[in-house]
């Protein structure tokens, strides 16, 4: 059986190509009872801190607060549970997270609980607590956030399939910049347009080697059969999409260091 | 000075420049794998050390950069030269370390170098002496590279001391392979261990506890339990545990005990000929079913994932689901004379359903409660349940019960109506709640309480009935929540406090200026306020 793989070719991008803006709302009642200023200091110090956390956990996307423009946002809105609920004295407060392309809302929406009423009696909230339990609300729905929303969205077109000693795909971009151990699951939309050809292939990373500062994914495509289209047609082949399905993220810190960079009168 | 002296100044300066300036020439050499001239861009350098290196450093540059330009020689020779090339760059690099033992750059290359190698063992010992800016990292590389050569037991431990170094989601990640792929008790106890870290990511411990929980027959039945126990308590407290989720997670079919969880939060009334009712014998029944409804524990966490279940049904919009799975959790939740010893610290699930299947008969009467039966069945078990407190003089619990009451009358829109309302349990509420803090030695400010209890005096309850405004009983009610959000440094809470006190036609309390000085002056040091 063929060998099918992704790999990150030279020159590189090092930088996702892509950025995600992430956006801190809050619904009318939350709002309301935590007050304007405190809602605007929460929402820069929230925004600011789950840049910083979503950045640890996705490497393929770049994060920016919602003051920066992106094509993508992640919306984490703070609103009571019961939509139509007129109890609102207390109530339980859940964080909702919709991922958007444009207009269009990509995977579902996620929600995990915000505040349990029933801790509320002291509850007091600041600007650093809300902050805090988003970034709480961010890890525990991190596997999630990738496998049913950002699993809907490209990180990269700029792939080619490639026919060889390996088939595969190379895609532009080395992988420690995208931090992507093998583990790392990705879809690839493959067509021919001449031919109406078009398929998603699971493309699973398998095994690393390294070769100076960029890292090859070497993986299974499934289904192998219909890769025979993509070997017949190379020249008029193109990548629609490059999508993420399953990440562990780990970056390569252990890259040997090139003599240029090394100073034995000062270095320990 | 003399033209000698000059001479030698010059070709001083010249061989330094070159000894330090070697790089640009061997790069070239090695990116056009042009080796025998690298090898003598390398000799020159070193000659030219000898010369002027007093103090090695040159020399041990040159040796480092032996090393380096093997390790990429080894990247493009045949399978069979792969191997010399890289003991070569390993001795280099080793020599280096001789004179350096602490020399991190040299540390992370010889690292890389034996990772190729496979030479696990040497790198465990140089990760074991790294420093701890790549300590973690370095026992990461070691682990995997155990992991290539399916030496599971030697990359879980290597992941372990990555772990202890510094608990991230790589280090937690070989722990989980390592574990899956060779499960055994001493590792499930490492998990165990690890997972009780209160400082540890949520995720990073949650994927411990699921590890473990997919192998039952590999582990000993009371860790495999703990570990089930508390990943069911911990989800189901971010009210995110359902069917759904459990299958998502794992392989069911080969788990029984959570084949048994997903049929009962899938259907409530598994057991059952008929729809559930809120009857009372359903609370005293002793269930006699397997697994889950075997001990307190179990029962209290399969409870907490039937309470988690119906909240997510409600936000889905369905909510006779959540009044079905909900009087099924109660069946099953630990009762008020269960929360003694070491059960007193968990949370009294039954109380939280309760007070949310009252919400939920007001909020959907003409379907779920048309008779308003069940509202007061509920309302007449969370009395009980509080008598029950009182009866045995439990301060902690008498005060849930008031809090919870009180809360849910607000939210009601029931003030004045005795028992039976806001007024009375938020003031017992917040009774109670001092001579807790007063016995415990510490301070409980409680504001929203007394917020909540501003606002039943002022009639502003949303859901309000019939309401007499009492203002000064109003005003005095805020400016205490004013006081107790100041001692929580919520300028923010004490500044809407003040501002409805104001918002009353009545005198102002005595103490209602000085706390409004006060709040201007923590202002004056914090951010600004809106006033809203």
């Amino acid at each position: 059986m063929a060998m099918m793989f992704a790999v990150c070719s030279i020159p590189t991008f090092a930088a996702p190509e892509r950025t995600v803006a992430v956006v801190v709302e809050y619904g009318d009642f939350f709002g309301s009872m935590i007050g304007q200023s405190k809602a605007n200091e929460a929402k820069a110090l929230a925004e600011k801190a789950l840049v910083e956390q979503l950045s640890q956990m996705v490497r393929y996307f770049r994060f920016v607060p919602s003051t920066q423009d992106a094509e993508l946002t992640l919306q984490f809105k703070i609103d009571n549970s019961q939509v139509e609920n007129q109890l609102q004295n207390v109530t339980d407060f859940y964080a909702f997270l919709t991922l958007r392309e444009g207009n269009q809302s990509r995977g579902e929406t996620l929600n995990s609980l915000f505040r349990d009423a029933s801790d509320a009696a002291n509850g007091a909230e600041t600007a650093a607590s809300i902050s805090q339990t988003l970034v709480k609300v961010a890890q525990s729905l991190s596997d999630k956030i990738v496998e049913q929303q950002f699993s809907q969205v490209s990180f990269t077109n700029r792939a080619a399939f490639t026919s060889g000693r390996r088939h595969g795909w190379l895609i532009e971009h080395a992988r420690n910049a995208l931090c992507m151990h093998p583990d790392t699951k990705l879809i690839v939309e493959s067509e021919i347009p001449d031919e109406g050809f078009q398929e998603n292939f699971v493309v699973q990373v398998k095994r690393r080697s390294t070769e100076r500062d960029s890292i090859s994914m070497l993986s299974h495509a499934d289904p192998q059969d219909q890769v025979d289209g993509l070997t017949d047609s190379l020249d008029g082949a193109k990548v629609v999409a490059v999508r993420v399905s399953r990440y562990t993220p780990q970056c390569e810190e252990i890259v040997e260091v090139s003599p240029s960079t090394v100073d034995f009168g000062t270095e320990g | 000075m003399s033209t000698l002296k000059y001479l030698a100044a010059g070709l001083s300066i010249y061989f330094s420049a070159y000894a330090l300036g070697y790089e640009q020439q061997l790069y070239k050499a090695v990116d056009d794998q042009k080796w025998r001239k690298a090898e003598r861009v390398l000799n020159r350098a070193e000659r030219t050390c000898e010369r002027e290196d007093k103090d090695q450093n040159c020399t041990l540059k040159v040796t480092f950069s032996r090393g380096w330009t093997a390790s990429q020689r080894s990247l493009s020779a045949g399978e069979d030269r792969q191997r010399r090339h890289l003991m070569q760059a390993k001795a280099h690099y080793q020599t280096v370390l001789a004179v350096r033992p602490d020399h991190q750059a040299t540390v992370k290359n010889l690292a890389s170098v034996l990772a190729r190698l496979g030479e696990v063992d040497a790198l465990a010992m140089l990760a074991d002496k790294a420093d701890a800016g790549q300590r973690a990292e370095l026992f990461i590389l070691a682990g995997d590279t155990a992991f290539e050569y399916e030496d599971w037991p030697s990359g879980f431990d290597l992941f372990r001391q990555s772990f202890e170094t510094n608990p991230s989601k790589a280090a937690t990640r070989g722990l989980v392979t390592g574990f899956l792929a060779g499960p055994n008790e001493t590792k499930a106890k490492v998990l165990a261990e690890f997972s009780q870290n209160p400082t540890l990511p949520v995720h990073i411990k949650r994927s411990m506890q699921e590890a473990v929980i997919r192998v039952p027959k590999a582990v000993d039945a009371a860790l495999w339990e703990y570990m089930l126990l508390h990943w069911v308590n911990e989800r189901a407290l971010e009210r995110a545990l359902t069917a759904s989720v459990i299958k998502q997670t794992f392989d069911i079919e080969g788990i029984p005990v959570l084949q048994e969880l997903v049929d009962r939060l899938s259907s409530p009334t598994l057991g059952h000929s008929r729809s559930l009712e809120l009857r009372n014998y359903l609370m005293h029944a002793s269930p006699g079913d397997p697994w889950w409804a075997d001990s307190l524990r179990r029962r209290q966490a399969l409870a907490l994932a039937g309470w988690s279940t119906g909240h997510q049904n409600l936000l889905s919009g369905d909510p006779s689901f959540s009044n079905d799975i909900w009087i099924a959790a109660l069946f099953y939740a630990p009762g008020p004379d269960d929360y003694h010893g070491s059960f007193v610290e968990e949370r009294a699930v039954y109380l939280d359903i309760l007070a949310d299947l009252a919400r939920l008969y007001r909020q959907y009467e003409t379907t779920l409660d048309p008779n308003r039966r069940n509202f007061s069945q509920v309302e007449r078990l969370l009395f009980e349940s509080k008598s029950g407190a009182y009866g045995v003089d439990d301060l902690v619990s008498i005060h849930r019960h008031h809090t919870i009451l009180g809360k849910l009358y607000a939210d009601l829109g029931i003030f004045d109506r005795g028992t039976r309302g806001a007024r009375f349990q938020l003031s017992r509420a917040i009774e109670t709640g001092a001579w807790l803090a007063e016995q415990r030695g510490d301070s409980d400010p409680q504001p929203v309480l007394h917020q909540l209890l501003g606002d039943g005096y002022n009639c502003v309850y949303s859901n309000r009935q019939s309401c007499r405004k009492q203002a000064s009983e109003a005003a005095e009610a805020y400016t205490k929540a004013a006081e107790a959000f100041l001692k929580l440094d919520d300028l923010q809470g004490a500044n809407n406090a003040m501002t409805k006190v104001r918002g009353i036609d009545v005198a102002l309390p005595p103490n209602a200026a000085e706390l409004e000085n006060q709040i201007k002056l923590e202002r004056n040091i914090s951010l600004p306020l809106d006033g809203g």
